[in-house]
């Protein structure tokens, strides 16, 4: 087996792999925010559905979330396209990971910073816009690119509903070749090669910005 | 929609028992193996340093499907032809093993060094330091991040509906192919998985928090 001819194979996989895990950690970064938000609330109308969204979300599994939207939304709308199915329903499910992400974050913004905030007569909103996101952001960082990682090797739960990306790519050239071993090791060096610039730079945020965040508030 | 779980939750509940299965025998590979890769990496020896965190990126930044396939499909290749049970536990057991072992570093690092100096000081082997000083404290540490970590294992083993185990997911998405009731049926298996997930993760969440309020006394 051809070691350079397999790995192009699976390599035209890359692109699904790339928009599948980009396409779900854009939604969670965006609508893991309000969540949070919802989830700090001081209303129980709002945080008391908020946290039961992010408990139920996060204990059924991902494939189970894949499957639901694709037989279940797809019964109702019609066949869904399975690389969208894999960004809503992981996208669906990075939104409940990120608010926790958003949530720790946020209450790790020293609360001398809400204090002095308040102090000099911000409002409720002011305060949040202006000192609470903008410190808490920097402080999501780290874990964000973490979980980044994570999506990306969930991504390729997507080839179980046929979504072209490196892992179903494998599937198929396995079947033809019946070179699992050489196939498989192949696609992994791909989603570590992937991963890594992803890990490279989580590192280096934790430690510069972990950094950052403890000289401010010794 | 619900008039069908009644009919197929006593054949769940048994499949939830086979996804149990499946967890505790990848939780007996992955913590003990996690345990000694944190040893192996206080290694003064740069060479096997460098091997572990090797194993430990890989085990951590390959797919778990992946391992899963590599193991199933792939060993077939060398006419190593595994079950799907013990390909399932021995796939998450590895992925497992890699998280397990950052964790227990990370308890590890939390013990001071006097430690260390004071076990060495009254005379203990370094067997014994390990036995009787060390493990004892970092277990404590451990606890709440190791019962995530096996919530996630529990979650992962869905997986093996891929390979056509007869897990929850399995045995699911089998009686949605026969009875054309995907969404309703694993609906309901994901229901059960949020329902060892989600008191699971609050039995986390409380001994975090007790640990946070109560240091160990030193």
């Amino acid at each position: 087996m051809n070691w350079g001819e397999a790995a192009r194979i699976l390599a035209l996989g890359l692109p699904n792999t790339v928009v599948i895990t980009l396409g779900a950690f854009a939604i969670g970064l965006v609508l893991g925010l309000p969540l949070a938000l919802a989830r700090l609330s001081r209303w129980s109308a709002l945080n008391g559905p908020a946290t039961i969204f992010i408990e139920i979300v996060r204990g059924i599994p991902p494939l189970a979330w894949i499957f639901v939207t694709f037989y279940g939304v797809g019964k109702v709308v019609g066949r869904l396209d399975p690389v969208f199915t894999a960004i809503a329903s992981l996208g669906f499910v990075a939104i409940a990971y990120m608010a926790e992400i958003y949530r720790a974050a946020l209450q790790s913004v020293s609360p001398g910073q809400l204090a002095a905030g308040r102090a000099i007569g911000l409002g409720d909103g002011s305060v949040l816009v202006h000192i609470l996101l903008p410190q808490a952001a920097v402080l999501a960082i780290p874990s964000a690119a973490t979980y980044c990682i994570g999506l990306l090797k969930e991504s390729a739960l997507a080839s179980v509903i046929g979504a072209g990306e490196i892992t179903y790519r494998a599937m198929l050239l396995t079947d033809r070749t019946l070179h699992g071993l050489d196939v498989f090791a192949i696609a992994a060096v791909l989603y570590v090669a992937l991963s890594v610039p992803l890990a490279i730079f989580a590192r280096w945020a934790g430690r510069r910005f972990g950094a950052h965040f403890r000289r401010r508030t010794a | 929609m619900f008039s069908y779980w009644a009919e197929w939750l006593p054949s769940l509940l048994g499949a939830l028992v086979t996804s149990v299965t499946l967890t505790a025998g990848a939780l007996a590979i992955g913590l003990p193996l996690g345990v000694l890769i944190a040893i192996t990496a206080t290694a003064s020896q740069r060479s096997i340093r460098y091997l572990v965190i090797a194993f430990v990126e890989l085990g951590r930044g390959v797919p778990a499907l992946i391992l899963l396939y590599f193991m199933y499909f792939g060993l077939t290749q060398v006419r190593i032809r595994l079950s799907d049970t013990v390909a399932v536990m021995a796939a998450l057991g590895l992925n497992c093993a890699a998280y397990a072992s950052e964790i227990f570093r990370g308890a590890l690092e939390t013990i001071p060094h006097g430690q260390w100096e004071g076990a060495r000081a009254i005379g203990l082997s370094r067997r014994a330091i390990w036995t009787y000083v060390i493990l004892p404290q970092m277990q404590r540490n451990a606890v709440p991040p190791i019962i995530g970590l096996s919530i996630l294992v529990f979650q992962t083993t869905s997986l093996a509906m891929t390979i056509g185990a007869s897990d929850l997911m399995g045995l699911a998405a089998n009686i949605g192919s026969v009875t054309f009731r995907y969404m309703s049926v694993i609906m309901l298996a994901g229901l059960l998985y949020a329902a060892v997930s989600i008191p699971a993760s609050q039995v986390a969440g409380v001994l975090q928090r007790r640990r946070e309020r109560r240091p160990a006394q030193r």
